[in-house]
Parts: C-alpha cells; sequence; structure tokens
C-alpha cells in the first residue's frame, strides 16, 4: 500500500463513523467485546478470527487500539479494513482515552505514526479521533471505555448522568473537532473515556489519573444504571488480569471464567483487557443479549 | 516455616517480615496460634464462647483505661450490638476490635485493590508507611517516599503524621470534593486518605 491508500483508509473510515450515532445502539445479540489491544494487532486478529468461529454477530471495540504497543499503526489500521469491509460480523469500534493526540505524544503512537506514516496521517487521525462513538447500548447493557461521569464529582449522592446527555455534548464535540479531550475542560464525555470503578467507595473521589477525572464508587453505578433503565457496564481501560467483576455490593472477582448469567451481573460493572503489554492476561467477552449471559474467553489458552 | 498472610492469604517465605503481595506484617506466632483457633473454634461450643467473652471483657477494661478514641467508640457500639442480641442469645459475641484497617480503594499494583491492611498500634507504638521494605506499612507506589508518614496514638487519639514526604499525604475532603494536603490529622473511620499520587485508602473498623 502507498501512503495515499492508507489516507484513503482513513477517509472512508471517517465517513463510515460520521453517519453512526455518537451513542451505537446494537441490534445484534451475539457481541463479541474486545478491550484494550495497544499496539497488539495479533490479540485483534484473534479476537476477528474467534468472533466467525462463535458465531457472533458483532465486533464491537471498547478503544484504545494506539499507544504503548509497538504496532498502533497496524492494529488501528487493521480494525478499520475490518470496519469497512461490510461482512458478518459488522465491526463497530469506540473511542478509548488514547485516542487522543495529547496522550499520543506521551505514550508512543505520536511518533510510531510519524515515522511509519508521516504528518498527513496524523492529521486524518485527529479527524478519525473526532468521530469515534463515544458508547454502544445494546438492550440494558453499556458498552464504554471507562464508565460513569459525574456533575457535582463528591462523595455523596447526586443527580446521575443520563446517557442522553452524554450523547449530546458527544454531538457538539464531532461538530468542533476535539483530537484532544485531556486539553479540553472536563467533560461528561471525557469522563466517559477516563472514569474507573471502585467498590469500596460510595460516589465519587477524584482519580489519581488526573484533574477532572473521578473514581465512581457503588451507589454511583447503580444510580446511573437505575437511571437509565440499564443492568450492566461492560468497560475496559485498566490493566487488570483478563477479566474483572464489580458485583454490586462493592466486592470484585479478577480473572473470571465460565458462563456469567445476566441475573447474577445485576447492577455491576466488568472491565475487560485484551492487550499483551502488561504482561497479564488478555481476554474478550462474548456477550449474549438474547440469551442473557457473558462469557470470557482467554487469548493463548488451550 | 513458610506462614500464610492473615491478610490476603498469601504464603510467604520464612525470611519474608511482610507479606510479598500486600505488604501486611507476618504475625507473631502467638498471633498465628490465635488465629487459628479463631478459625477452628464452633459458634455452638459453650466453653469458648464464655472464655471469649471474658477476653471481651478486658479488652473493654483496658479501653476504659483511655487506650483510643476508635476503640472506646468502637466498644460503645459492641455493646449496645449486645444489648440488641440479649434477644437472640445463640449468636457469639462480635470479636474485639484490635485495630483500624486501610481499607485499599487505588494503587498501581492492582493486586492491592480492595486489600485490607491491619493498623495495630497495640503492637507497632508507630505504624511507619512507605515505600520501603522496613516499614510496617510497605505501598509499593513510586510516588510515595521511602518514609512518608506515621501513624501513632497521642493522648488517646490515632494521628496521622506526614515524614515530610515527596508528593505529601492527603484526606479527601467532601466540602470540596478534593483532597486536601495534611502535615498531622486524626484519623477516623470513613476517612480517605491518599499517599503520594496513586495510594488512596479508606480507614475502617472492619476486617
Amino acid at each position: 500500500m502507498s501512503s495515499s491508500d492508507y489516507l484513503a483508509l482513513l477517509s472512508k473510515a471517517i465517513e463510515k463513523l460520521k453517519a453512526q450515532e455518537p451513542i451505537l445502539s446494537l441490534n445484534e445479540a451475539r457481541i463479541l467485546v474486545v478491550g484494550d489491544t495497544h499496539g497488539y494487532p495479533e490479540v485483534t486478529e484473534w479476537a476477528l478470527e474467534l468472533a466467525e468461529q462463535l458465531g457472533a454477530e458483532a465486533v464491537l471495540f471498547l478503544g484504545d487500539y494506539v499507544d504503548r504497543g509497538p504496532k498502533g499503526v497496524e492494529n488501528l489500521e487493521l480494525v478499520l479494513s475490518r470496519l469497512l469491509e461490510d461482512s458478518s460480523p459488522a465491526i463497530y469500534m469506540l473511542r478509548g482515552n488514547h485516542e487522543d493526540l495529547e496522550m499520543n505524544y506521551y505514550y508512543g503512537f505520536y511518533s510510531e505514526a510519524l515515522n511509519k506514516r508521516g504528518p498527513d496521517y496524523l492529521n486524518s487521525i485527529a479527524e478519525l479521533y473526532s468521530v469515534l462513538p463515544i458508547a454502544a447500548r445494546a438492550d440494558k447493557v453499556l458498552f464504554v471505555h471507562g464508565g460513569v461521569p459525574c456533575r457535582l464529582c463528591t462523595n455523596s449522592e447526586e443527580d446521575p448522568v443520563r446517557v442522553e446527555e452524554i450523547a449530546q455534548e458527544a454531538h457538539v464535540l464531532r461538530e468542533e473537532g476535539s483530537p484532544s479531550l485531556v486539553e479540553g475542560k472536563s467533560s461528561l464525555v471525557m469522563q466517559a473515556l477516563w472514569n474507573d470503578p471502585r467498590g469500596s467507595i460510595e460516589w465519587f473521589i477524584p482519580s489519581p489519573r488526573g484533574p477532572g477525572i473521578y473514581l465512581y464508587g457503588r451507589s454511583a453505578w447503580r444510580k446511573f444504571l437505575e437511571e437509565n433503565k440499564l443492568e450492566l457496564i461492560i468497560r475496559a481501560h485498566e490493566t487488570v488480569d483478563g477479566v474483572l467483576v464489580w458485583h454490586s455490593n462493592g466486592d470484585h472477582r479478577e480473572g473470571v471464567s465460565g458462563v456469567l448469567e445476566f441475573d447474577e451481573l445485576e447492577y455491576c460493572v466488568v472491565s475487560v483487557f485484551s492487550s499483551l503489554y502488561h504482561g497479564r492476561r488478555a481476554a474478550v467477552l462474548l456477550v449474549d443479549v438474547e440469551e442473557g449471559v457473558i462469557e470470557p474467553v482467554y487469548y493463548n489458552i488451550e | 516455616m513458610p506462614w500464610k498472610c492473615p491478610v490476603c492469604g498469601t504464603e510467604n517465605e520464612d525470611d519474608r517480615e511482610f507479606c510479598v503481595v500486600c505488604g501486611a506484617v507476618r504475625p507473631s506466632a502467638e498471633e498465628a496460634e490465635k488465629q487459628e483457633a479463631l478459625q477452628l473454634q464452633e459458634p455452638r461450643d459453650k466453653h469458648i464462647e464464655k472464655v471469649e467473652e471474658k477476653v471481651a471483657g478486658e479488652e473493654a477494661a483496658v479501653v476504659e483505661a483511655g487506650e483510643t478514641v476508635e476503640e472506646a467508640v468502637a466498644v460503645e457500639e459492641k455493646a449496645g450490638e449486645e444489648a440488641v442480641e440479649e434477644v437472640k442469645p445463640e449468636q457469639p459475641p462480635a470479636p474485639p476490635i484490635e485495630a483500624l484497617y486501610f481499607e485499599v480503594v487505588n494503587a498501581p499494583a492492582p493486586d492491592l485493590v480492595g486489600k485490607k491492611i491491619p493498623l495495630m498500634f497495640k503492637v507497632f507504638p508507630q505504624i511507619t508507611i512507605g515505600r520501603s521494605p522496613e516499614n510496617v506499612v510497605i505501598l509499593p507506589d513510586p510516588t510515595v517516599s521511602r518514609r512518608h508518614a506515621t501513624i501513632r496514638v497521642e493522648d488517646g487519639r490515632v494521628v496521622l503524621i506526614d515524614l515530610g514526604s515527596t508528593n505529601g499525604t492527603f484526606v479527601y475532603n467532601s466540602e470540596t470534593g478534593s483532597f486536601d494536603k495534611v502535615e498531622k490529622i486524626e484519623l477516623k473511620p470513613g476517612m480517605i486518605v491518599r499517599f503520594g499520587e496513586n495510594t488512596i485508602v479508606k480507614i475502617t473498623t472492619e476486617p
């Protein structure tokens, strides 16, 4: 492929993503969910093959395609080219906190892309970041990179944010362009990509990740789910051992395997991590909305 | 002889004085035996129940002498519970509270999140906190100083003192919703404390 081919790939992907709502509504029942892949196309390839083997109707990527791992360019292009194929399973992409040019300066993708593809490519990347959807909804499940945002953001009860409010803000950011969210003021969208769940707290406390980012507690995620008529959040963003479940009572289990029913996951938050850079296990989640089950599948396990 | 961590259950080598996973201090042989005995105890064993009540009574006496505010409060609460429990005498009395705990809310080492670290101010007059292994509580966090803070009992109060750490010790302020830097503060259950930039713990009385 020549450099104009790579630019064409990006511009076609941008057109396709622009036509999607910033909060996707998924109609597929069997969805393979992939967490952070961070420059490891081998995991992405494995997930795409696995989706076909398992008869998944859609593959949903929760973001963080680039940075940290050595092959961010290849990884992102692999997902984008599959997005454009229009074959089954359907491919959906969400924005992660690393789909952010400011982050890319510090975590490797900026120089990687500059070396491998040149400056024009980065201009298109900035446009791509602005149009990536922020979250997806399938029945009672919300998929998002980080999780629950807040308005007042203190460790006491507040009116829960509605998903429509995040969508409104996302529309505005799309119009304005948002190559970097960390440079702007704190927003619901930024928090949805950055916040982390912590069962030992109740509402919100400032996150060590930085200003405008929060840790959300067990009452915060329950209220948010209730308000939005949801029951479960599936998210990525943290280097967990494959799959971690935060239960509604605030306890958590890591490295979870086996089939889990929606009934036992009511008002839970599930984290899935799919990269290899952290030296722990990579996993993906098969979510069957009709059957009401999720099943973790671990990478490289015979 | 390898020893089992009373906090997270990790089997540690004999030459370790602190748990390699959660940093909890190694229990003395006596403590370990007591722990085992408690685990083996059956609630319907009337004899042991009586012994426990006696121990609990002694505990209350010590607190009356003004050991710590937290314990006094805890024992008062316990007394309240017992009064209610008189209706149901079959239940064993709650174990005496000997310590506060750090419940880890956030840490760079993901395995630490959710773990509880006991602060045994009866065993250690100074509970030193920091990154290096000579501390009572070791926090594996590059933004925590080698000797970061200490906890001790002063005039019946449990106080947390920052030891001039590079990145500071902070307490969550529910009024402002942010963390305030502190030099010295009385520790109370429910407080949320941050050491350096990344390690956040909640103070709790529940083991």
